[in-house]
């Protein structure tokens, strides 16, 4: 893990509400893996201060050149949303833990902003397992299509049916026959209800579902103890050590 | 040239320390910076039973600072004696738990627990934190409080005694006299500052503890201004802190009449941060002619 300048590479809007940024940046070992994420400084800054989290959507172990997709929420966003290719960033990275798979199929389920990791999932898994990469949005508007690797086949849903499924990921998922939802794993990131939901859909048919969860950042090392989330045994889990990805049999779903 | 301070009974080999809460326990950050070539690290406050701390949301951005009501969370002081001082043991920097308590006695306690362990450099005693919902904030903004307290802690252990104070009292210096009083070997400054954030789409405060504690660069002026104040007003060094982010801030308290300085807040947008400023402290001293960090007092 280490902490360096990068020079942003690209910034492109892809859909209503989407942006992809991507930098060149070399990691000590292996890239990182899907479900990893950096903490994003804007140089200089004091406001800005704290650094923000963005899950990686790719990495090429070639190139060099990792990206993120991200929404404008705040104001490291809306400044990121009007940086120019070249702008320096600083990047802390890779942070968190990774997704995996024990089983020969896997569910790699996205909704809205949650999409950047999971489509970084679906492409990594699909070297070596049967994936089914099924993302929602709430319009086709929304929809980054630029963003989807055309080898790895992908299931749309939207909430307004404009394009592909009418209606939620978890909607689609309940439409699929029981027999080939056997053998599989749940990769699941979006909004904290659609991860509830997909927590539920395995648990009642004994599926491992990962989840990738998301909390106020400060520190992103571990140290500072703020993105805790409640643990289902009891006790509290920090979402940059312990996580982001968490079996969602070992998280407390209020 | 010499960086060293001297603490009651002990010596900091230079006056870069981290604060608590910002550095863990250490290991975290050993990535980033040699541990070796910090003054001190102040460790994330011990209670003496493990703590959860609070409910989630507790931390959140606001103007160049950052609101945190962790509420305290950490091992506890048998765990931190088990699995926390074997790392630190092996440092070559001044090991400082900061000790928390609900009651005196449990603060009394704490000291007791922790004293037979060779790797504890002395005691920060946290008197100021405005998370937790009795103790610590009460004890820290009555002056009869902390001379007692700190009376009771000092027949406990010859090691430095350093009493952290809290910024939410109408005149700080009063607070370091009672440190004073009570046998204090220096006091540290300051703790955070209680805020509020609250957030107009919900109508709700933001953090679940409804108030949290402000740091940051913001706060660096309120930080300096209480330095200034209290190292006139006791004999014993004063540790300064607040919005320390660079060689330049650290100057400012060290100039303010601070012997010491703890970077904070900071270390979680740099991590590296706290291991360059003790180079930029000795330069300026070179650039001015100071020999000794007491070089500085007499300067303003």
């Amino acid at each position: 893990m280490k902490d360096c300048m990068v020079h942003i590479r690209e910034n492109t809007q892809l859909s209503r509400g989407f942006y992809r940024l991507s930098f060149d940046w070399r990691s000590d070992k292996n890239g990182p893996r899907a479900g990893q994420f950096f903490e994003l400084r804007i140089p200089g800054a004091t406001d800005p201060l704290l650094r923000r989290p963005f899950a990686f959507s790719a990495y090429d172990d070639t190139t060099h050149r990792a990206s993120c997709i991200y929404e404008v929420r705040g104001k490291t966003t809306k400044i990121l949303r009007d940086a120019e290719p070249g702008m320096s960033i600083q990047i802390m990275a890779p942070l968190g833990n990774a997704f995996y798979a024990p089983t020969n199929n896997v569910i790699a389920l996205g909704g809205g902003i949650g999409l950047g990791p999971i489509l970084f999932a679906a492409q990594q898994f699909s070297q070596n397992h049967a994936v089914t990469l099924v993302t929602g949005f709430r319009s086709a508007e929304y929809i980054p299509h630029t963003a989807y690797d055309p080898s790895v086949p992908a299931i749309i849903c939207t909430d307004d049916g404009s394009r592909g499924f009418s209606g939620n990921v978890i909607e689609y998922l309940k439409t699929l026959p029981e027999k080939d939802l056997e053998n599989t794993t749940i990769l699941a990131c979006g909004p904290h209800p659609m991860l509830a939901a997909a927590a539920e859909f395995a648990r009642a048919r004994s599926l491992l579902c990962l989840v990738s969860l998301e909390e106020m950042m400060a520190c992103g090392i571990g140290a500072c103890m703020g993105c805790v989330v409640d643990r289902a045994d009891g006790g509290k889990a920090r979402v940059c050590k312990e996580g982001p990805i968490f079996s969602a049999e070992e998280v407390r779903w209020t | 040239m010499d960086l060293s301070i001297r603490i009651g009974t002990r010596i900091l080999k230079n006056p870069v320390g981290v604060a608590s809460g910002t550095f863990g326990y250490g290991e975290e950050y050993e990535d980033f910076l040699d541990l070796n070539s910090l003054g001190a690290i102040y460790t994330k406050a011990i209670s003496l039973k493990p703590r959860e701390g609070n409910p989630t949301p507790r931390i959140v951005e606001t103007p160049s600072g950052m609101l945190n009501a962790i509420g305290l969370a950490n091992v506890g002081a048998d765990e931190f004696l088990s699995r926390k001082i074997p790392y630190l043991s092996g440092l070559d920097c001044a090991i400082i738990p900061n000790i928390s308590g609900k009651t005196q006695e449990e603060y009394r306690k704490l000291i007791e627990i922790l004293e037979p362990e060779d790797a504890i450099w002395g005691y920060e005693i946290n008197l100021s934190c405005p998370n937790v919902k009795k103790g610590a904030l009460a004890f820290g903004t009555d002056p009869d409080q902390v001379e007692k307290i700190t009376a009771l802690l000092r027949k406990q252990t010859e090691k430095p005694l350093i009493i952290k104070l809290s910024p939410n009292v109408t005149d700080i210096s009063t607070i370091a006299v009672a440190a004073e009083a009570g046998g204090a070997d220096a006091v540290s400054l300051i703790n955070t500052l209680v805020g509020m954030v609250i957030d107009t789409k919900s109508q709700k405060p933001f953090l679940a503890n409804t108030t949290g504690g402000l740091s940051g660069p913001a706060v660096r002026p309120v930080g300096v201004a209480m330095t200034y104040s209290a190292a006139r007003s006791v004999t014993i060094p004063v540790i300064g802190m607040g919005g320390i982010t660079c060689v330049d801030d650290a100057l400012q308290y060290l100039l303010a009449g601070a012997s010491a300085v703890q970077m904070g807040t900071w270390n979680f947008i740099e991590p590296s941060a706290a291991g360059t400023l003790e180079e930029g402290i000795r330069r300026y001293m070179n650039t001015h002619g100071l020999t000794k960090i007491t070089d500085f007092h007499s300067l303003l």
